[in-house]
């Protein structure tokens, strides 16, 4: 009797968990983006903050000393005193080289080329990237008291990088133009055609949608650089880069051409962000 | 046990989880990262058993959850079965070796992402069940892997009892459990 109670113990605690989650995700829905789950969700973003900035500040300069060091090639034959002085040396020059990168990438966001019209609601640092494989976010050191807002674009001094999809406090999470979820309206070519890129996961092109019904070939060339359409119900204002043409090929059979774009931010380099004093217009998906 | 003992796992989960938000979600295998609390949820099943293996597989999946932009409580659902698999499986398996462990990681891994894709899938996200979900399963597979024996020491230090022996290990003397990392 005590071995039968002991082994369905586990069934029962699995049966409550997996109630309990079914519960959640049921709460989850119905609350959407306001509910007591959201505010979770805020405090356990800023619960870890401090955590996360400590290790990002601990860990980015041990990166930055390694990309260096694997920049100089082998030096095997080194004698151990030479080694000790050029390890000093890279170090110096990574952290130098570090430096640079960041003052560029704040000059380039101090005089941004598009959307001059649009101020900058504050300049964040990318302190992490998503815990998840299946979207592509990051999470920036700044939030509600910064003035950044749910919906707001986030540049790099390059282009667009994504929108804010979540803010707590002292937290904002940008999900990025890559994300598989991530639909942008996009201009392109003198006539100021639109159409549609959409994300396909890091590192991936963004696969476009030509909005042009009966025109199969879109007389896309090599390189074109397309930038947020900005039309109405858009989620982004107009003029932002967004990427360049990887490739156009039509299918045989096909109505509408296969094109890719390289997007103009590279995520996984990214440091400092803009995000923009803007939000889409109410009813924007 | 003592306070200190019994905060030995939640330490060990969110410095696990720290270093998946800030440094392992920042290394990309083919534009994937590796998953390091899939790791954490398998070790403390394979050590713990089917029991604390689904607890602590709860409580990591919604502490991942609130950090995503998914639902809450998909990888809450997703960790609490792994967990509960993955004892399930050290119950079934009598004498079982350390090489185990990394082979626990690869299935439990493989379990824990087609398991979430799935589950994000039904709940509208199609796009996630693409060919690169084999990919992401042989890069969160190969890692924990290579990780598991290693990280299995950290898992019985945190899971100890007072005896010296994980909590559910120590009611099953004899078994793989006790041997893990040893």
């Amino acid at each position: 009797m005590a071995l039968s109670r002991r082994s369905t113990r586990p069934r029962s605690t699995l049966l409550l968990l997996v109630l309990a989650s079914v519960t959640v995700i049921t709460l989850g829905y119905r609350g959407g983006h306001s509910g007591w789950l959201a505010g979770a969700r805020n405090l356990a973003r800023d619960a870890f903050a401090p955590l996360q900035s400590a290790i990002t500040a601990v860990l980015r300069p041990v990166g930055s000393f390694l990309e260096g060091a694997a920049s100089y090639g082998s030096l095997q034959a080194e004698n151990a005193r030479l080694r000790r002085q050029l390890t000093s040396l890279r170090a110096t020059a990574a952290q130098s080289q570090l430096y640079q990168r960041q003052d560029a990438e704040l000059h380039r966001l101090d005089h941004l080329t598009f959307a001059p019209t649009i101020p900058v609601e504050a300049v964040a640092d990318v302190i992490a990237g998503s815990p998840s494989n299946f979207q592509d976010t990051v999470e920036l050191d700044k939030g509600l008291d910064a003035g950044i807002k749910t919906g707001m674009p986030v540049v790099s001094g390059s282009g667009l990088v994504g929108r804010v999809v979540e803010v707590s406090s002292s937290r904002a999470t940008v999900a990025l133009v890559t994300d598989p979820s991530s639909n942008t309206g996009v201009r392109y070519g003198s006539a100021g055609l639109v159409a549609l890129a959409t994300g396909q996961g890091e590192g991936k092109p963004l696969q476009v949608s030509l909005v042009q019904p009966g025109t199969p070939k879109s007389q896309l060339f090599a390189h074109e650089l397309m930038v947020t359409s900005g039309g109405t119900g858009d989620l982004y204002p107009p003029g932002i880069p967004v990427g360049t043409v990887a490739g156009a090929t039509l299918p045989p059979g096909a109505l509408q051409e296969d094109v890719t774009l390289t997007p103009e931010v590279r995520p996984g380099q990214l440091q400092y962000v803009s995000v923009l004093a803007w939000t889409p217009p109410p009813g924007a998906p | 046990m003592t306070l200190a003992r019994r905060l030995r796992l939640p330490l060990v989960v969110v410095v696990a989880f720290s270093l998946q938000l800030t440094v392992v979600s920042s290394l990309s295998v083919h534009g994937y990262h590796p998953d390091i609390m899939v790791l954490v949820v398998v070790l403390a099943a394979l050590i713990g058993g089917s029991q604390r293996g689904a607890v602590v597989g709860f409580v990591v999946g919604l502490l991942t959850d609130l950090f995503l932009q998914t639902p809450i409580g998909l990888s809450a659902l997703t960790y609490t079965v792994v967990g509960f698999a993955m004892g399930s499986l050290r119950a079934a398996v009598v004498d079982a070796a350390p090489w185990l462990v990394p082979v626990g990681a690869i299935s439990g891994s493989a379990l824990a992402v087609v398991g979430f894709a799935l589950l994000e899938a039904i709940m509208g996200q199609p796009a996630v069940l693409h060919h690169g979900l084999a990919v992401v399963v042989l890069v969160v597979g190969v890692v924990n892997a290579v990780l598991a024996l290693p990280s299995s020491r950290v898992l019985r230090w945190a899971m100890e009892t007072p005896g010296g022996r994980p909590a559910a290990a120590s009611a099953m003397s004899g078994r793989w459990g006790t041997r893990v990392g040893r």
